[in-house]
């Protein structure tokens, strides 16, 4: 070491031992600057005190990069003070106080949901959130409750993470500073993001902040989405700024005092980000990949320097990198970091700092490293250990460490005469119980998700003895739910088999369509809409509800009318049944949503606003590679087929749990080259390269796999495998029964048929130059077609007939319907352009066929105008289209310029029309959609919409951000990826929706089908800090909102309607059919309206529509400007306007916590009072209430001019909307 | 069905694209030129002039669609380059002189001003060096260019195929399908954008009709496809696509709307 550095050295150590009395380690990793520093001195040798130990943890997330992003409740994370030892249980739900000098647990207190966040301990009081969404504040000496805040706007739960949580679960990791505790609820900005600033005191909030889950910000690709961050991880502080860990991302950086965003570098942050985060008020240092970390100006959240080193411990301007080495350096006022030593100890696994010491910890104990002025580092001690300590604190004169394996140890001073070992005492579990064994021999239920409303603690352990449910059991006495959970705890039943929460009937809302079994085996005085909303909870395709055949409750469900339930009275118990599918749902199963290539579901269920109904619970792992673009997933019988690298699998569509699995080395083969290629690295999940290059994949291929009622129909090799749809076990082999048969290429099932392509095509023989391809993965024609297709029986395998190819049978041109089978026979469009290019005829050959599907006999044999790789039907109107499948990442040659419609019937052309387009043909009823575009099936017109201001035709389009993936349909839906999850709302015209949070698949993934938008994470080896990368799935939820882009510009026409939504994020279309622009506009293009305000003491303020009451818009009345004088709206540009008459309606909610008479103003429309003494919470009665004053007969020509004289505090307004009263009475 | 005919009915679905800038122009103002890559291999012994060599070179293609570096083998006898196009090498240098107008060369600087002049394309015919093959192409190029609404903007461009001083062009263009080095034949290169290059009409494929459907692409629409899968290749050169002037056809379309693709 050098003198110099001696020197530095010597004065960063007078500087950071300045005291050696014993202190606390309230929160994670220390204080609000997550330093994992203390000044407290321990023992220069230390011994093992005591120990206690627990299973190892299960992380949160299910798969590798998750993990490793986000380590939150992967290991028991101490907190220490007041010589108590606190623990967070994310399996029991519950907080554990133990003795620090003994370890004789103390207190234990037990949450609704699990407490996976680190906990945080001040002034005697300990606090912590849950996925219950609250957050909670107990006495640390007795672990009472002190105060508990829902953090959640409303009491609803879903499925997640495979536990019944809040459908905003609170994993804002609490950081506490000068008495104000800062956390948050919601990981998925759709859903609204709620960060809070609390009064450590009463929980009351200081701010809150529930602005940013919508706002429109650049995604990584830099690509805009309304989505913003998503409150995950541990939070801290630097400086005056709060920082909000982004899950996967780097965190956002709020204003402490005020809770003003200040920046989110989501998309500029590029391949980086995770939950670890640590700081000193200059600088703050995030997760990059394993433990390394970037470092970046907390000023202005822009990189300093990548890959800093490993998590390291802050010690002022001092930082003690852990890794292999410790490594000192030093921030300079400049923000760089000078290194100032190394010194040879491994810090693999975790540092902390205590006075002048630094503990290390590997995989082989603790080593503890003493900074000594003038001098070398020096190892002063070392505790060698055969398991993995993970992590250390250091508090009130002891050395915590927690290892691996669930274990926690302390260490003090002094040799202990014997060290305390404290294993739990599990009790031995009875399951005798008749009638749990009734109840479940009755429901034949034994998997999936179950309530259960009664406390017979016989009965809850029969059904956790003799069933592998996953239960919640609803009890109405709060005594006697903690004497519930003590009970099953004892016996070591984790929280995901068994949970209790407590019967407060208004407050239970229950997800759709999750429970398969629900037992009501007390009466907790129920009434018909509570009945109702357990049938709606429970799962369609065999879902039971059971009760005691006699009773109250048996009569209340006599005369319920439930929706196709089916019920039995027998042996004393009523089984209600909720068969088959839910009313309105439909399937997918293809590589296009059915054999017709119509890439539409039919279902009716999924429509706009959409909420989550599940997330989580099972792994990308089972997942092919995003970029090889493998078959899609299927969805049929409420289940979801999905392929992997060497499986495939079946999850439940409500709840995403995995029903079953197939490996196989014979999948693995085939898909070699084909839908994952040599640049895939299954072995480094981690590691950040590009894992797998782009492929065509199964958008030239076709899928190898069709999912049917019965079975799903698998290619393996040169064999159809059928596996049971019940149990994914094979249960029968179909073969063409021709020995040449070396591969099947194309698979499709019409009705009772089963249709194979025997053996590919080599497109390559028939070129005799034999060309040479630039880019062999998008010129492999040679997996596109099949030489042969043979049509059997699908039950029984019996061959029906089969037909040979002139050129090969392109698979995206093999479909049926109506008893036909139709496909192209012929060459790739590429290498037909490229003869037309070089002047060489196309050979002869080249067919279109309509063909009886039932005897093989050719019905129709065209010639001419044979182009293309695609085929659609549309059965109900007997209509064929031709056209290729252009989209990102196909075959070279597949340009979207020509469609054809043929009646069927006639055999005659009905139109054709040289279009461009991308995307497959999407035969939508009498539509066809493209990317961005729509065509009349039946006339190939263009498709004309009505200009939302004007009046005026215009054509239908929509603006799609970045995304690979093709667009999906079902009835109201467009569903894809723009930049986050998007969907076109078919229902009207209002723009590009973003469903924000999450990264859909590069393969496309967003399904509906069985009531339920499936959106599978189909994003393996994807690194992008998308907020989410989970699996998850969406219902209907008419209470949620969403925002567009509506990509509308004004052509300066005159305005007969539209709406002026102050501070919103983005653009809606209202149930009026009004237009509504956020005005500041701030997401997408700008619409050109031309809007003028005069303001004083301007101020804007946003919450989410959920928190403002309103019938139909509290989109409109949850954000509002303030201070606004004159407003200024042209309604024209064109020249010699005349007034017209309109109706203008004025929306305003109380957004701020005011009172009666605090806010006063006048209004003035066209220079005409309309309002005087105006007092929103007055009219309102409330605050967070929406009132309209609408005024009619209002003219105005080219422009409305609207004033707000304030007369006591500032003016505040939500929306503006006019109507022209000519449209108002032809409604 | 007449493909002429088609053309015309092409024009209505053409209305309904989401964007109304022309390809050829939304190519040239949005889409970066995809990369060459050039490779020096050479043995760890690396004389000083050659490193001097390298560095010219670096310097020469600093803001070219290319990037360069150098490559260790040790069993090199003597330094060597290799010109690759999307990872798949090309073209090999003995030495660095052969490497001498590499990112630029006369006709080159002619195209990309003809474009940066707002022109919709230029077309490059690539003559076969036959007579009996070229002259008849040639013909019905000129012919059709002639009659064509887009005249104007259309700038034809011939090119010897051992012109000495277009080695390299002629080389990357030739590379733009994997078998045009064997053709024999004249063949017709549609270039715009930022240089992309067209794959090419050749032989008795250079007709009327196919030089109508190039026109038509560059000035239809720009689609969402373009902008997913550009068709053609990328040529090397040195960048000087800042502020191009406006689209000339655009003021054709204002001047007889008809010809817009409805």
């Amino acid at each position: 070491m050098s003198r110099r550095l001696l020197i530095v050295t010597s004065l960063v150590f007078a500087f950071s031992v300045s005291s050696a009395q014993s202190s606390d380690w309230p929160m994670w990793r220390c204080d609000h600057h997550r330093s994992a520093s203390t000044p407290e001195q321990l023992a220069e040798k230390l011994y093992l005190q005591w120990q206690v130990n627990f299973s190892p943890r299960e992380p949160v997330w299910d798969d590798p990069l998750n993990q490793n992003l986000m380590q939150f409740d992967r290991i028991f994370e101490p907190v220490v003070a007041d010589n108590k030892l606190f623990l967070g249980f994310n399996d029991r739900d519950k907080v554990v106080a133990f003795d620090l000098v003994t370890g004789d647990e103390l207190w234990h207190y037990y949450a609704d949901g699990p407490v996976r966040l680190p906990l945080a301990y001040n002034r005697g009081i300990l606090y912590f959130t849950g996925d219950d969404g609250f957050c909670y504040a107990l006495e640390a000496k007795s672990g009472t409750l002190v105060w508990k805040s829902s953090l959640a706007p409303a009491p609803d739960r879903l499925l997640g993470n495979k536990r019944l949580i809040s459908m905003w679960p609170a994993r804002g990791g609490i950081v506490v500073k000068d008495d104000i505790i800062y956390t948050a609820a919601s990981i998925f900005p759709l859903m609204g993001t709620y960060i809070y600033a609390l009064n450590a005191a009463d929980g009351s909030a200081i701010w809150k902040n529930e602005a940013t889950g919508s706002n429109y910000i650049l995604q990584p690709h830099r690509s805009p989405a309304f989505a913003d961050v998503a409150p995950q991880g541990p939070f801290a502080i630097t400086g005056n700024v709060l920082l909000v860990a982004g899950g996967r991302s780097v965190p956002a950086a709020f204003d402490l005092n005020t809770g003003e965003e200040l920046y989110y570098q989501l998309a500029p942050s590029g391949k980086t980000g995770g939950a670890f985060t640590t700081c000193n008020d200059k600088v703050f240092f995030n997760h990059h990949r394993e433990r390394v970390v970037h470092m970046y100006s907390s000023g202005t959240g822009d990189r300093l320097r990548a890959s800093a080193g490993e998590y390291p411990v802050i010690d002022g301007d001092t930082v003690y990198f852990s890794g292999k080495h410790i490594t000192a350096a030093i921030t300079l006022p400049d923000s760089s970091l000078k290194s100032l030593w190394s010194v040879n100890i491994r810090a693999t696994t975790d540092l902390i700092k205590a006075g002048n010491t630094l503990f290390a910890a590997d995989s082989t104990g603790i080593s503890a490293v003493t900074l000594k002025p003038g001098s070398e580092p020096e190892l002063t001690w070392r505790y060698d250990s055969d398991r993995i300590i993970e992590r250390l604190v250091a508090a009130n004169g002891k050395l915590v460490a927690v290892t691996s394996d669930g274990s926690v140890m302390v260490f003090g001073d002094r040799p202990a005469e014997e060290v305390a070992m404290h294993d739990k005492k599990v009790v031995r579990i009875k399951g005798n119980s008749k009638a749990a064994r009734k109840i479940l021999n009755t429901a034949a239920v034994s998997e999936g998700y179950a309530v259960v409303f009664g406390s017979d603690v016989k009965l809850l352990e029969g059904l956790v003895v003799n069933s592998m449910l996953s239960i919640v059991a609803y009890i109405d006495d709060a005594a006697k739910i903690n004497l519930l959970r003590e009970y099953f705890d004892e016996r070591d039943i984790e929280a995901q088999r068994l949970s209790f929460l407590p019967y407060y009937p208004s407050e239970i809302r229950l997800p759709k369509y999750f429970s398969s079994l629900t037992v009501i085996a007390e009466d907790y005085g129920y009434d018909d809409d509570f009945l109702k909303m357990l049938y709606e909870s429970v799962r369609p395709y065999g879902g039971r509800i059971i009760t005691p055949g006699k009773g109250k409750v048996a009569d209340l469900f006599a005369r319920l009318e439930l929706t196709g339930s089916r019920s039995v009275d027998e042996k004393g118990l009523l089984t209600i049944t909720r068969p088959g599918a839910l009313e309105g749902a439909g399937s997918w199963t293809h590589n296009y949503g059915d054999i017709e290539n119509t890439v539409k579901s039919d279902d009716r269920l999924v429509k706009a606003p959409l909420g989550i109904l599940w997330f989580g619970g099972n792994s990308n792992m089972d997942v092919l590679p995003r970029h090889g673009h493998g078959p899609g997933e299927q969805v049929i019988d409420g289940r979801l087929i999905i392929e992997g690298v060497n499986s495939i699998s079946a999850r439940d569509v409500y709840t995403g749990r995995v029903l079953w699995k197939r490996e196989s080395q014979k999948l693995m083969d085939d898909s070699w080259m084909v839908f994952y290629d040599d640049t895939y690295d299954e072995e480094h999940p981690l590691d950040p390269k590009y894992n797998q290059v782009h492929l065509p994949g199964a958008n030239a291929r076709g899928t190898n796999f069709i999912a049917t009622g019965e079975y799903v129909y698998l290619i393996e090799g040169n064999k159809c495998i059928l596996l049971d749809m019940e149990t994914g076990n094979p249960v029968r082999e179909f073969s063409t029964g021709d020995d040449d048969t070396k591969e099947l290429g194309y698979i499709g099932v019409w009705e009772n048929m089963l249709i194979l392509g025997n053996n590919f095509t080599e497109y390559t023989g028939l070129e005799n130059d034999s060309i040479r391809i630039k880019n062999p993965k998008f010129t492999d024609y040679d997996h596109t077609a099949s030489h042969e297709l043979i049509v059997m029986n699908r039950f029984t395998g019996e061959k029906l007939w089969s037909m040979e190819s002139n050129f090969g049978f392109i698979h995206n041109s093999v479909i049926a319907g109506d008893g036909i089978l139709f496909c192209l026979d012929k060459l790739p469009q590429y290498l037909e352009t490229k003869l037309r290019r070089r002047g060489e005829p196309i050979p002869e050959g080249s067919r279109l066929l309509y063909v009886d599907i039932a005897t093989g006999r050719i019905l129709r044999e065209q010639t001419e105008d044979v182009f293309g790789t695609w085929l659609g039907y549309s059965s109900g109107h007997k209509l064929l289209l031709q056209a290729t499948r252009p989209s990102r990442d196909m075959l070279n040659g597949e340009e979207g310029n020509r469609m054809i419609a043929y009646n069927i019937d006639s055999g005659k052309e009905i139109w054709d029309r040289a279009v461009r387009y991308s995307n497959p043909p999407i035969i939508h009823n009498d539509r066809i959609y493209t990317n961005g575009e729509a065509f009349s099936l039946l006339t190939g017109d263009q498709i004309l919409e009505r200009d939302p201001l004007t009046g005026e035709e215009l054509k239908w389009n929509f603006k799609r951000e970045y995304g690979c993936g093709i667009v999906a349909a079902s009835e109201h839906l467009l569903t894809f990826r723009s930049a986050s999850a998007g969907f076109m709302n078919l229902e009207t015209f209002e723009g590009t929706a973003s469903l924000g949070g999450w990264k859909p698949g590069c393969s496309t993934n967003l399904i509906a089908a069985d009531g339920v938008l499936n959106s599978p994470d189909y994003t393996r080896t994807c690194q992008c800090p998308y907020q989410n990368q989970t699996s998850l799935a969406l219902i209907h939820m008419p209470w949620m909102s969403y925002w567009t882009n509506s990509n509308y510009r004004w052509n300066g026409k005159r305005i007969k309607q539209m709406g002026i939504n102050f501070n919103a994020p983005g653009d809606r279309r209202a149930d009026n059919d009004v237009m509504w622009f956020e005005y500041p506009f701030v997401s997408g293009l700008n619409p050109e309206i031309k809007v003028s305000i005069d303001t004083a003491e301007y101020f804007s303020i946003r919450k989410e529509p959920y928190s403002v009451s309103s019938q139909s818009t509290p989109w409109i009345s949850s954000s509002a400007a303030g201070g606004i004088r004159t407003l200024e709206i042209t309604l024209s540009e064109e020249e010699d306007i005349t007034d017209a008459v309109y109706s203008v309606n004025l929306y305003f909610s109380e957004l701020q916590d005011k009172k009666e008479g605090d806010r006063l103003c006048d209004v003035a429309i066209q220079n005409r009072k309309v309002l005087g003494n105006f007092d929103i919470v007055k009219e309102a009665g409330a605050c967070n209430k929406e009132v309209v004053k609408s005024f009619k007969g209002i003219k105005a020509g080219r422009t409305l001019r609207i004033e707000l004289t304030p007369l006591r505090g500032n003016t505040l307004i939500s929306g503006v909307e006019i109507i022209e009263e000519s449209l108002v009475s032809t409604r | 069905m007449n493909i002429l005919f088609i053309r015309i009915l092409a024009l209505a679905g053409l209305f309904g694209l989401a964007c109304t800038t022309k390809v050829s122009e939304w190519v040239l103002l949005n889409t970066a030129p995809e990369e060459y890559q050039l490779v020096c291999y050479h043995t760890s012994q690396a004389s000083e002039s050659m490193r001097q060599q390298n560095e010219n070179i670096a310097a020469e293609l600093k803001n070219a669609n290319i990037k360069f570096r150098t490559a260790v083998r040790e069993n090199e006898k003597s330094p060597w380059y290799e010109l690759s196009y999307k990872n798949i090498p090309f073209a090999r240098f003995s030495n660095a002189g052969e490497l001498k107008g590499l990112s630029s060369s006369p006709v080159r600087e002619k195209i990309a001003d003809e474009i940066m002049a707002g022109k919709l394309c230029v077309m490059v015919f690539l003559k076969s060096g036959d007579e009996a093959k070229d002259k008849p192409r040639l013909n019905i190029l000129r012919k059709t260019v002639a009659t064509s609404p887009f005249r104007s903007v259309i700038t034809l461009t011939e090119l010897e195929r051992n012109d000495t001083d277009e080695l390299h062009f002629i080389s990357m263009l030739l590379n733009v399908e994997d078998d045009l080095k064997d053709l024999n034949e004249p063949m017709l290169f549609g270039v715009f954008g930022r240089f992309r290059a067209l794959e090419p009409l050749a032989g008795r494929g250079i007709t009327g009709e196919n030089i109508g459907l190039m026109v038509d692409f560059l000035t239809a629409d720009c689609s969402c496809l373009i902008k997913d899968d550009l068709p053609g290749a990328s040529i090397l050169f040195t960048n000087k696509w800042e502020n191009p002037m406006p689209a000339m056809v655009n003021r054709i379309f204002d001047e007889d709307p008809s010809l817009l693709h409805h």
